[in-house]
């Protein structure tokens, strides 16, 4: 579980982008593991099934927020503990805070985009998965995750007060 | 000629495929590539030329490289140390009671209804609002129930206060089962009381025969004591050292009277 844990976070972070709802669903998410352990008759396979499983909890989740929707929006920019190197207290700040705007910026996306960025871009996961997940074909995942890249710039952009952007991304292009 | 004239129309297509519609929307199409350095000579220089007067684009690339880093980056995140902890809470015997019913697929019967009632009852009586209604159609009930002419509960508040203010006694039933209970308890007292005088005189006596025992030995271990400092004030070493182990002896006479042991010293 250790060994999965900070993924499945993650997943469920990317997706419902609040920390703690984030938490709860992931323990929700390896308690349905846990009960359904019989179901993965692969165990080469293991990772695909629970990220599988990962996804598809965390997409009933957002539809039932969806038809009762909390009584306030958390804004996500609470997240705390993503783990990552961290040279200077400058770089950290930097990065931190790029962290929590990727992920405020994903709320944004449309779902198939941001699954898109969640599942290849941060999850890499392998383009059958994906599609096979998504149950769409290969093509589309490849020609739409450019397109996704570029909207997920595009929103960070707005969001980081328009094209100035506030200096976070000022030095960063490669 | 044709081939020439051919050359001359793709060269012609191709730059106006490259300079034709928004500026903007084709520089955002090759980002993606610019960014993963993908691009022909020609369209990377045609984006950088725009990218070098169009801020809003330059921005857009910008956070698409450093996006390229970070999203790798993001697939972990540290749930803490708790999380671990809960998750197998959950899953393990550590499961409360209502989890585990429910896992093991709910209590059958009328246990089951009455524990599924109690609660419901318990999330419900925990709201406010609802309890606020449920005291409100308490009180119309008992007060429905007390003050109707037909109610059988008619007038009963009154006997509650007359019973209030005369004492329990009062009430024939009520009384017997006081003078009833009185009895029980008295008894149940009374015998423990007896049982722990009973011992403590066995204790007394005890402590009296031990008293009664160490009275020959201490008087000799007293009479053993004297003599020895007096010998040993007149100077005669040797039989004071003797006087001493008399006193030694007497003392582990005094001893074994306390405890009733008897002595096996062997000799005179």
């Amino acid at each position: 579980m250790r060994q999965h844990q900070g993924r499945i976070c993650s997943m469920a972070y990317g997706y419902v982008g609040d920390q703690d709802e984030a938490l709860d669903l992931a323990q929700e998410i390896f308690v349905r593991v846990y009960n359904s352990l019989d179901t993965c008759l692969d165990p080469d396979r293991f990772q695909y099934w629970l990220t599988r499983i990962c996804r598809n909890a965390c997409v009933d989740h957002l539809r039932r927020r969806k038809v009762r929707p909390p009584r306030q929006d958390i804004p996500a920019d609470e997240m705390t503990a993503l783990r990552d190197d961290r040279p200077t207290p400058e770089e950290d700040w930097v990065r931190s805070s790029r962290k929590k705007l990727v992920f405020r910026a994903m709320q944004m996306l449309s779902d198939i985009n941001r699954e898109i960025i969640l599942l290849k871009d941060i999850q890499d996961l392998p383009l059958e998965e994906i599609a096979d997940m998504l149950d769409v074909p290969v093509g589309t995942i490849k020609s739409r995750s450019s397109r996704a890249r570029l909207e997920l710039a595009k929103v960070i952009t707005d969001l980081n007060g328009g094209p100035d952007g506030g200096g976070l991304g000022a030095e960063a292009a490669s | 000629m044709n081939d020439r004239r051919r050359r001359e129309d793709r060269f012609v297509n191709e730059v106006l495929q490259r300079t034709s519609g928004s500026p903007c929307a084709r520089a955002e199409g090759l980002l993606p590539d610019l960014v993963a350095h993908q691009l022909e000579d020609v369209d990377r220089q045609l984006v950088q030329a725009h990218l070098e007067h169009c801020y809003g684009c330059r921005q857009v690339a910008l956070t698409m490289g450093w996006l390229g880093s970070l999203l790798p980056g993001l697939a972990e995140l540290d749930p803490g140390p708790a999380f671990t902890a809960r998750v197998l809470a959950r899953t393990t015997g550590a499961l409360s009671p209502a989890e585990r019913e429910v896992r093991a697929g709910g209590t059958i019967g009328l246990a089951g209804l009455m524990d599924r009632v109690g609660r419901w009852w318990e999330r419900q009586i925990m709201k406010p609002q609802f309890a606020l209604q449920f005291a409100y159609a308490a009180t119309v009930i008992l007060v429905l129930l007390t003050a109707l002419p037909i109610s059988p509960l008619r007038g009963t508040p009154e006997k509650a206060l007359e019973v209030m203010q005369a004492g329990p006694g009062s009430l024939p039933l009520v009384g017997q089962a006081m003078v009833w209970t009185n009895v029980r308890v008295n008894g149940l007292v009374a015998r423990p009381r007896a049982a722990i005088e009973e011992q403590w005189q066995g204790v007394v006596e005890d402590l009296d025969r031990r008293r009664q025992r160490m009275v020959q030995p201490r008087q000799a271990m007293e009479q053993h004591l004297g003599e020895a400092v007096s010998r040993l004030s007149e100077g005669e070493l040797s039989a004071s050292g003797y006087a001493l182990i008399q006193t030694a002896r007497s003392g582990q006479d005094v001893w074994r009277a306390w405890w009733g042991t008897q002595d096996n010293r062997a000799g005179p």
